[in-house]
């Protein structure tokens, strides 16, 4: 015999079998034991819930003479007939395919004939939301007066696309998800009967994967054992499943938390040299995030979805972890996912996530105090009784002095770094003489002095543009503060802007960094200054004027201020 | 006269020439039919025994059935259904109702007859003629949906008419998922009562696994689960609508719009609206104003100001998307219960 899928091998046969729907079954089994049957069911719930199977079977039990507890006898010739589809008087349809009013007119007119061999006619219309509207009509009337003897079951993935007429004449059942748990327990049942041995984290993926669907899960299962030789490993069931491990996503976080870049790149070599698509390993992080997010709020939902699968790192992680940056993570995260659709070179977008990452923001290097609600609170605190303890000290013993005051000017820890500030002056000699020319100029071979960069550094220079331009100077504003700030200490990133800056136009132009958050305030500022000294006004209202109105600063923000001719009209 | 006492008379064979059966309650019109089937033995049926549809067959018909005598047997029982010509209603059909017929027979009813006019409708036009008549000469039976503390105490009294018992729960779970329709609860307890077969009692377990939660209700919930930061649940029920293949977009829009009367309800019933004045005001259904009422007590109106905005920016983001749609949502529960 040909190879059997193993839902099909495995599609349950009895009530009992029929995994997580206790209720359902129990009143099935009930109205056959007490035959109070209804002439129409509905069944709904997602796929693979087992709504299919439990129609075959209450065929089965509703003509099985030797039930017991409702139960059919799978042994009989009926019973026998409904399993292998061969007993003329169950009909199975498919409505997704047979929707016209045709197929139903013809149910319509066959329905009046009595079952030839079984007691009753049973039709399984699976899918019934395909029907047509006039399909829907015509078996309306069917479903009002059904001839005795005839059941009908309407079997659908989407109640909402039934009409509530449909609905109000059948008794519905809506079949839920199938608990991780209980899928993961059918999947142990089969593979300790074929005598597979697996890795109960597989399982575990596997029925995390499934969603609820027990179709899904065996589905699956069946193509991890096709590549495994009768055991089922972690590694096929990630195949399979196209998910990066865990642990790979977890070790990348934590790369990221501790602001190391080049771990990070070098993790992210890995997953990609693995093959595994960036858009997917974007995604899995985002999940990720999502569930630490989920984890800080309500911790036993995702220990519910996870099935335990929750290791020490993830917990770590969601306490090391503030809310704020984890929303921060899932937006950039989000972003590149856009912008990944649109481009042929998913390799950079993948790197300057990576950089942009592990370089968040200066909190994200603080060791966060075994989930303390606020750690630069406590440390705070602390200094604050440090000092007073020191001020005490050296209140009562003046002459110890140095020994004593030593501690108390120790700096606080790296995290409160300062974002260097720009002065005016330094913008000055640049803005003095800047010309729209010259921004041109600069910004034409920008492209260009990007790709002469190295890596990391154009990783920096991503979120960075040139904002103004003299023949001896440019100002370069970046996006973010963070990056901002580790250009501004990097000499040697500097240096080789100038250099490349020189072998490209022949200038030597002088670097200035800004951030771009500060950027229109500065030059609001020296446009002030500037004014203020070229006129010399002295009335206060006077003072004023040069604080153009807003859509002006905007008009310049685009277009450059020299081609904006401010008219009052 | 109400649908128990009709059924009582039936039963002593006492019947008139003409009923009409009105109002919209569906499962009292099926009690009611059932009642005068009853009056007829099997072998009657087939030939004493006439249902005309007026949306597609002309009352000529029915009437031309109703004038002739019974054949081997006491009596005749015709139904009309769908009697529009009763009402203003006007249908758009090419059929032609003999109305002066109609008129003649309700003067003259022929006595060996039993003719029914099912009415599924709220009240008929009194101004015609035949209705007149119709209220002259034939019994009124009133089959008018009944409000929610009716279907209930009808519901709790056939559960124990047939021997189960149900908790007080569970009696309002079941009246609250089905909306208070009676129809669809007589419908979900002959399954609850299949369910209990054995233990023959019904508690709210049982009404939650069995009774399905329309969509309008789990919206509710997960309305409520939002507000009330049960970030866990709110995103179970989520999932769930999801898995029922419900658009984001629209599950989103639904929540948005009940945030919506949320604030609507909090701010003008803080300047003094009754319930009453809010749902006409806001034209909405007073039920929903009721619950909403509810609801909006527990919350102060900024965080359901915070959550309207929320919300819509979400929508901007799974229209024009910016985000995935199913993240964009779930990102807004978690931030919403963090704020």
């Amino acid at each position: 015999m040909s190879y059997q899928a193993l839902y099909r091998v495995w599609r349950p046969q009895r009530f009992d079998e029929i995994v997580g729907q206790k209720t359902i079954t129990q009143t099935l089994k009930n109205a056959i034991m007490t035959k109070q049957t209804s002439h129409a069911y509905l069944f709904t719930g997602p796929r693979g819930t087992g709504k299919t199977s439990m129609a075959k079977i209450f065929a089965k039990a509703i003509n099985c003479h030797h039930t017991v507890d409702g139960e059919p006898c799978n042994k009989c010739e009926t019973c026998m007939a409904i399993t292998e589809g061969r007993l003329n008087d169950v009909i199975e349809i498919d409505a997704a395919s047979n929707n016209g009013v045709e197929e139903i007119r013809d149910i319509r007119d066959k329905v009046k004939y009595a079952p030839t061999e079984a007691d009753y006619k049973v039709y399984i219309i699976d899918e019934v939301h395909m029907l047509s509207t006039g399909a829907f009509n015509a078996l309306l009337k069917t479903l009002e007066e059904p001839p005795a003897n005839v059941v009908f079951i309407l079997a659908t993935t989407e109640p909402h696309k039934v009409p509530a007429t449909i609905i109000s004449r059948t008794q519905q059942f809506s079949f839920r998800r199938i608990a991780p748990q209980d899928i993961y327990e059918r999947m142990v049942y089969i593979l300790k009967d074929k005598k597979i041995t697996f890795d109960e984290k597989a399982l575990k993926v596997i029925a995390k994967a499934a969603e609820g669907g027990m179709r899904d899960a065996l589905s699956i299962l069946d193509q991890v054992l096709s590549f495994s030789d009768n055991h089922v490993t972690l590694e096929s069931a990630l195949d399979v499943t196209g998910e990066v491990t865990e642990d790979q996503i977890a070790e990348y976080l934590q790369a990221a938390l501790k602001r190391d870049t080049t771990q990070a790149l070098t993790l992210l070599e890995q997953i990609q040299a693995a093959g595994k698509d960036g858009a997917r390993l974007i995604e899995d992080l985002i999940e990720y995030c999502r569930d630490l997010l989920l984890y800080q709020q309500s911790p036993e939902m995702v220990e519910k979805i996870e099935m335990g699968l929750i290791d020490d790192t993830f917990k770590q992680l969601s306490q090391q972890f503030t809310a704020e940056q984890l929303y921060q993570m899932i937006e950039i995260l989000n972003e590149t996912q856009q912008q990944l659709r649109f481009t042929n070179h998913p390799d950079v977008y993948l790197e300057v996530v990576t950089v942009r990452l592990t370089q968040l923001q200066p909190k994200a290097a603080v060791p966060a105090a075994n989930a303390a609600p606020a750690p630069q609170v406590q440390q705070l605190e602390q200094q604050i009784q440090q000092l007073q303890q020191q001020l005490q000290q050296m209140q009562a013993q003046p002459a110890a002095n140095t020994a004593a005051a030593k501690p108390a000017s120790k700096p606080a820890p790296h995290s409160a770094v300062k974002t260097p500030h720009v002065h005016l002056e330094q913008l000055e000699p640049v803005l003095s003489v800047a010309t729209r020319k010259d921004l041109n100029t600069v910004q034409d071979i920008w492209p260009d002095l990007m790709t002469m960069l190295s890596m990391t550094e154009r990783a920096m220079l991503k979120v960075s543009a040139p904002v103004a331009a003299s023949p001896g100077g440019v100002i370069v504003a970046f996006d973010y503060p963070i990056l901002f700030e580790r250009a501004t200490k990097n000499q040697e990133l500097r240096n080789d802007i100038t250099g490349n800056l020189n072998k490209l136009t022949g200038n030597t132009y002088q670097l200035v960094l800004v951030a771009k958050d500060e950027w229109p305030s500065l030059r609001k500022r020296y446009i002030e200054l500037h004014h203020g000294n070229l006129k010399k006004k002295p009335a206060a209202a006077a003072e004023k004027k040069p604080e153009e109105p807003p859509v002006v600063t905007k008009a310049m923000d685009f277009f450059g201020k020299d081609n904006v001719k401010v008219e009052e009209n | 006269m109400k649908l128990a006492q009709l059924v009582k008379q039936l039963q002593q064979g006492k019947t008139d020439p003409m009923y009409v059966i009105l109002g919209q309650e569906d499962y009292l019109i099926q009690q009611t039919k059932l009642a005068f089937k009853k009056l007829l033995s099997p072998d009657e049926m087939t030939m004493n025994f006439g249902e005309y549809d007026m949306t597609t067959t002309p009352v000529a018909v029915a009437l031309n059935d109703a004038i002739s005598a019974p054949f081997l047997g006491e009596r005749r029982v015709v139904f009309i259904e769908n009697p529009y010509f009763l009402t203003g209603e006007t249908v758009k059909n090419k059929i032609t109702h003999d109305l002066d017929g109609v008129l003649q027979y309700v003067t003259e009813p022929q006595q060996s007859t039993i003719l029914v006019f099912f009415a599924p409708y709220e009240k008929l036009d009194a101004r015609k003629k035949v209705v007149k008549q119709l209220k002259k000469k034939a019994t009124l039976i009133d089959v008018s949906r009944l409000n929610e503390r009716e279907s209930t105490r009808f519901v709790q009294q056939r559960i124990e008419q047939d021997g189960f018992r149900i908790a007080p729960d569970a009696l309002r779970l079941l009246s609250e998922r089905t909306d208070g329709n009676l129809t669809q609860m007589m419908n979900e307890v002959t399954k609850l009562e299949t369910y209990a077969a054995q233990s023959k009692q019904i508690d709210a377990a049982a009404v939650d696994q069995l009774v399905a939660q329309s969509l309008e209700d789990n919206v509710f919930h997960l309305v409520d689960a939002v507000l009330s930061k049960q970030t866990a649940q709110a995103l179970e029920i989520y999932r769930e609508l999801l898995l029922q293949k419900e658009e984001p977009i629209g599950l989103n829009a639904i929540v948005l719009s009940q945030f919506r009367l949320l604030l609507q309800v909090k701010i003008l019933s803080e300047k003094g609206y009754s319930q009453g004045n809010l749902a006409s005001t806001l034209k909405v259904h007073p039920y929903r104003i009721k619950l909403a009422l509810q609801q909006a007590k527990r919350f102060s109106r900024r965080t359901l100001k915070a959550g309207y905005l929320g919300l819509e920016e979400t929508e901007v983001q799974m229209k024009s998307g910016q985000m995935d749609k199913n993240l964009a949502f779930e990102l807004f529960v978690l931030k919403f219960a963090a704020a």
